[in-house]
């Protein structure tokens, strides 16, 4: 727990970074980023700064494609099974999540906001990555996993959920009736299609919070929970109403993940064979940066 | 992971042309040709990103310029076509960036400074496909198979004058070059600094200075045969009639300047060999200064047949004949002489002669006075009398007068208008006493502008207020008063009133009886009371 906070704190620290350093770049290059593209190359003092190939255009697309290239390790962790024990794939996931919205942002800026041809192409690409990812994000987060990040199976999700039932009955003598109340809250969708599914995932999530709050108030009423076990019975509750959620979208949910991976990952491939492309070509034609 | 692959295959190969993807947006037009990815190194060089000596293999015009230092292109400091020449921005994009714009381009930079008429023209005035004479672009021009060089490039122009401007002296002037005569101001006419005196056989003298040099050097057929040519050399100048036409066709002889100058034609140098005064008709008075074609107008106009009698032989007679009769010399000098038509000689003792000799105040007036009118000249009028110039401020007064012609010399003289002869006593009213003495205004008032002589009210009232209040409503003034003065010298109040004065009465002043009352603001003359007591207290009498 300790250890994911901290990497909160990190990347935080990291978006500030970019942050500031993103509105000091457009302060400073507002005039020259307002130009039209077909007259900036007039601009000669500018265009040497922030032009593609300018000074510190050039930087930001080194440190883009920089970060591009540490996205991978999210796939090279996931994949290579002898990496399975350094941190947690969630953690990990969370980097791989900040390169890519990072990564094409300042690809924007090195291409000074021109998105034509070679990099035009890369970057709307890079932006359905980042969209997909978002989407992908969501979907991730619906498919229960266990603590290092891997999928549950439905035993284990079945059995989750016992424990949970049982952690209400035994520790905080909820009767039955209110447990199959409280179950019903959870409608059955057998036999509906994948995207209504995925329709009612997204009610659910909606919906939860209410639904949480109205039974928290009616159970604090009628069974008096006390002081020091209000947090664990609001966390035993909330657990076992999304649990039993996205047990009934499971289905839907990893369908739509598995194929999810389609948008996503060759429009990732596509970046790196076109970024690796784009770099290959600059420097044959001689643009080194500093070096 | 099968299908990520096949989505990849689709995404590079399907949804956009793999060249799309590879460069950086597409080539200008002129650079068209050049598009395609087997075509990038063409223009790129693997290692380097200055692309100029790629440009200039192709560019081979601007190469040669860059290494002779020639043009706007061999006065760059630095070489850098990209630095200009941008691409990959558009096919629509002008590579060509003017500075500010091609309208205010400083053509310094290009080694040939505009001046004059130049700085007026537009670019492709000059920048013309017809123009070009460097034999590389024209050698270019015809290696590019794909774009017409010719129409668009700045380059190939010569700096020599005859490379854009026709040679209009025809080859004449080979030995010299045009900025001898002409500079960029105006082509039309040669520098102020050629002196026609110092640099030709032909000085220029008097009007000569002032001409057009068309009017001697015309515009001929060309005699190399090509078009119309000026021509400044060879010309024949010995003889004037080399330009001009001898109006006096050889009567006077070829030296035209025994009579006339270099100033003008029009006037004929009467000191020098031509001298008028030895003519049949020597020039005297105004006719000295008359413009010789004043009278010499017809076709052999310096061989007149005239008798030069007759002024109106040249002269239009003015009077419309009006002083020609046939009792009478009739000349015009009988009035004008040769030293002007004004004034004339004819004065008041010539006025004796006519029907109205001026005397009196006539004979100061300005002819113009009364033989002029509506702005044009009148010498005869019929009736003559004064009204021809005089407007009668009498209106319809004198009518019995006005039957007569001469009507106003019934009162007045020419010597003055006030100076009347008038007599009063032939009116109803003679004028006795004071009344001579007064001005005519004083009774004779203007009604409506019109002063009134006619008709006037003789009644003492007209003019006189009646101080008396109307107390002698019933009497005439004349009862008491006469004009002589106003004041009444006797007037006998034993006869004239019904109080005879008499006793201490008789001793008393008139204002102790008649005293001013301020009713009827006047003195009271009438009625007065008089019995004794209206005036007297019983104690006033003494025995």
């Amino acid at each position: 727990m300790i250890r994911a906070k901290f990497h909160n704190y990190i990347i935080i620290l990291l978006s500030l970074l970019i942050l500031t350093f993103l509105v000091l770049y457009s302060i400073q290059s507002l005039g020259y980023l307002n130009t039209p593209v077909e007259e900036r190359y007039l601009l000669k003092d500018q265009d040497a700064l922030y032009g593609p190939s300018g000074l510190y255009g050039h930087g930001v697309g080194f440190l883009a494609a920089f970060l591009m290239f540490l996205l991978w390790f999210y796939i090279i962790r996931k994949h290579w099974k002898r990496l399975r024990g350094v941190g947690r794939l969630s953690q990990w996931l969370k980097y791989h999540m900040w390169f890519g919205i990072v990564a094409p942002l300042l690809a924007g800026y090195h291409a000074a906001f021109k998105f034509e041809g070679l990099i035009g192409v890369m970057y709307w690409a890079m932006i359905a990555v980042m969209l997909s990812g978002i989407v992908g994000r969501y979907l991730y987060g619906h498919i229960p996993r266990r603590r290092d990040g891997h999928e549950m199976s439905m035993k284990q999700i079945n059995t989750e959920r016992a424990s949970k039932l049982r952690s209400l009955q035994m520790e905080f003598g909820i009767s039955p009736d209110d447990i199959k109340k409280f179950q019903g809250l959870t409608p059955q969708l057998d036999g509906i299609g994948t995207l209504l599914s995925l329709y009612h995932l997204a009610v659910f999530d909606v919906k939860r919070r209410y639904q949480l709050n109205q039974i928290l108030k009616d159970f604090e009423t009628r069974y008096g929970v006390s002081q020091q076990n209000l947090i664990f019975f609001k966390e035993t509750v909330e657990k076992q109403l999304v649990m039993s959620q996205r047990v009934i979208v499971l289905d839907a949910v990893s369908k739509v993940f598995h194929w999810w991976h389609v948008i996503h990952k060759p429009f990732a491939y596509a970046i790196f064979i076109v970024l690796t492309l784009h770099i290959i070509l600059t420097i044959s034609f001689g643009f080194t940066w500093i070096f | 992971m099968r299908f990520s692959f096949l989505g990849l295959l689709v995404f590079l190969f399907c949804s956009l042309r793999l060249e799309a993807q590879l460069s950086p947006g597409p080539l200008a037009a002129p650079h068209a040709h050049l598009s395609g990815l087997t075509n990038c190194l063409t223009c790129h060089t693997w290692g380097s990103k200055d692309l100029s000596p790629k440009c200039l293999e192709c560019h081979t015009p601007i190469q040669t310029r860059i290494t002779e230092e020639l043009g706007f292109h061999g006065n760059l400091e630095e070489l850098d076509c990209l630095g200009c020449h941008i691409d990959h921005l558009d096919r629509q994009f002008e590579m060509i960036h003017w500075e500010p714009s091609q309208k205010d381009f400083d053509h310094i930079q290009t080694g040939y400074e505009l001046e004059g008429k130049h700085l007026m023209l537009n670019c492709g005035e000059c920048h013309n496909r017809d123009f070009i004479i460097s034999e590389d672009i024209l050698e270019y021009a015809r290696s590019q198979k794909t774009a017409d060089v010719l129409s668009t490039t700045f380059l190939g122009l010569g700096s020599e004058c005859a490379s854009c401007h026709i040679d209009v002296h025809a080859k004449e002037f080979l030995d010299q070059t045009c900025d001898d005569c002409h500079d960029e101001t105006n082509w039309e006419t040669a520098r102020v600094d050629y002196d026609h005196d110092f640099d030709t056989n032909f000085p220029l003298r008097g009007a000569h200075k002032i001409l057009d040099c068309e009017k001697c050097h015309t515009t001929t057929q060309d005699a190399y045969g090509d078009f119309q040519a000026q021509r400044f050399s060879g010309l024949n100048y010995t003889l004037c009639t080399d330009c001009h036409d001898d109006e006096h066709k050889g009567s006077f002889g070829s030296d035209c300047l025994k009579c006339h100058t270099e100033n003008t034609f029009k006037q004929v140098e009467l000191t020098g060999v031509f001298n008028h005064q030895r003519t049949r008709y020597p020039l005297v008075g105004k006719h000295i200064n008359v413009e010789c074609e004043l009278c010499h107008t017809q076709k052999d106009r310096y061989n007149l047949t005239s008798s030069f009698d007759q002024c109106s032989d040249c002269h239009a007679d003015n009077h419309e004949g009006i002083f020609q009769k046939p009792d009478r010399d009739n000349s015009c000098d009988q009035c004008h002489s040769v030293r002007g038509f004004f004034p004339p000689l004819f004065g008041v003792i010539e006025h004796r002669n006519t029907r109205f000799e001026l005397d009196g105040a006539h004979l100061a007036q300005p002819c113009i006075f009364c033989h002029e009118q509506d702005f044009e000249p009148v010498y005869q009028w019929e009736p003559l009398n004064c009204h021809v110039c005089h407007a009668t401020i009498h209106g319809s007064q004198f009518l019995d007068y006005q039957q007569n012609g001469n009507w106003c010399e019934s009162c007045h003289r020419t010597s003055d208008w006030s100076d009347l002869t008038f007599d009063h006593s032939a009116t109803f009213f003679p004028l006795t006493g004071k009344h001579i003495e007064m001005d005519c205004s004083a009774c004779h008032i203007s009604n409506m502008e019109i002063i009134q002589y006619e008709d006037t009210d003789t009644s003492c009232s007209k003019c006189h207020i009646d101080v008396h209040s109307q107390q002698f409503e019933e009497q005439s003034c004349k009862d008491c008063h006469s004009t002589e003065k106003w004041k009444i010298p006797e007037f006998d109040h034993f006869t004239q009133t019904s109080f005879s004065l008499d006793g201490q009465h008789e001793n008393l002043e008139c204002g102790q009886c008649h005293k001013f009352e301020p009713k009827l603001n006047t003195i009271r003359f009438k009625p007065i009371p008089h019995e004794c007591q209206d005036c007297h207290s019983f104690g006033d009498f003494k025995r």
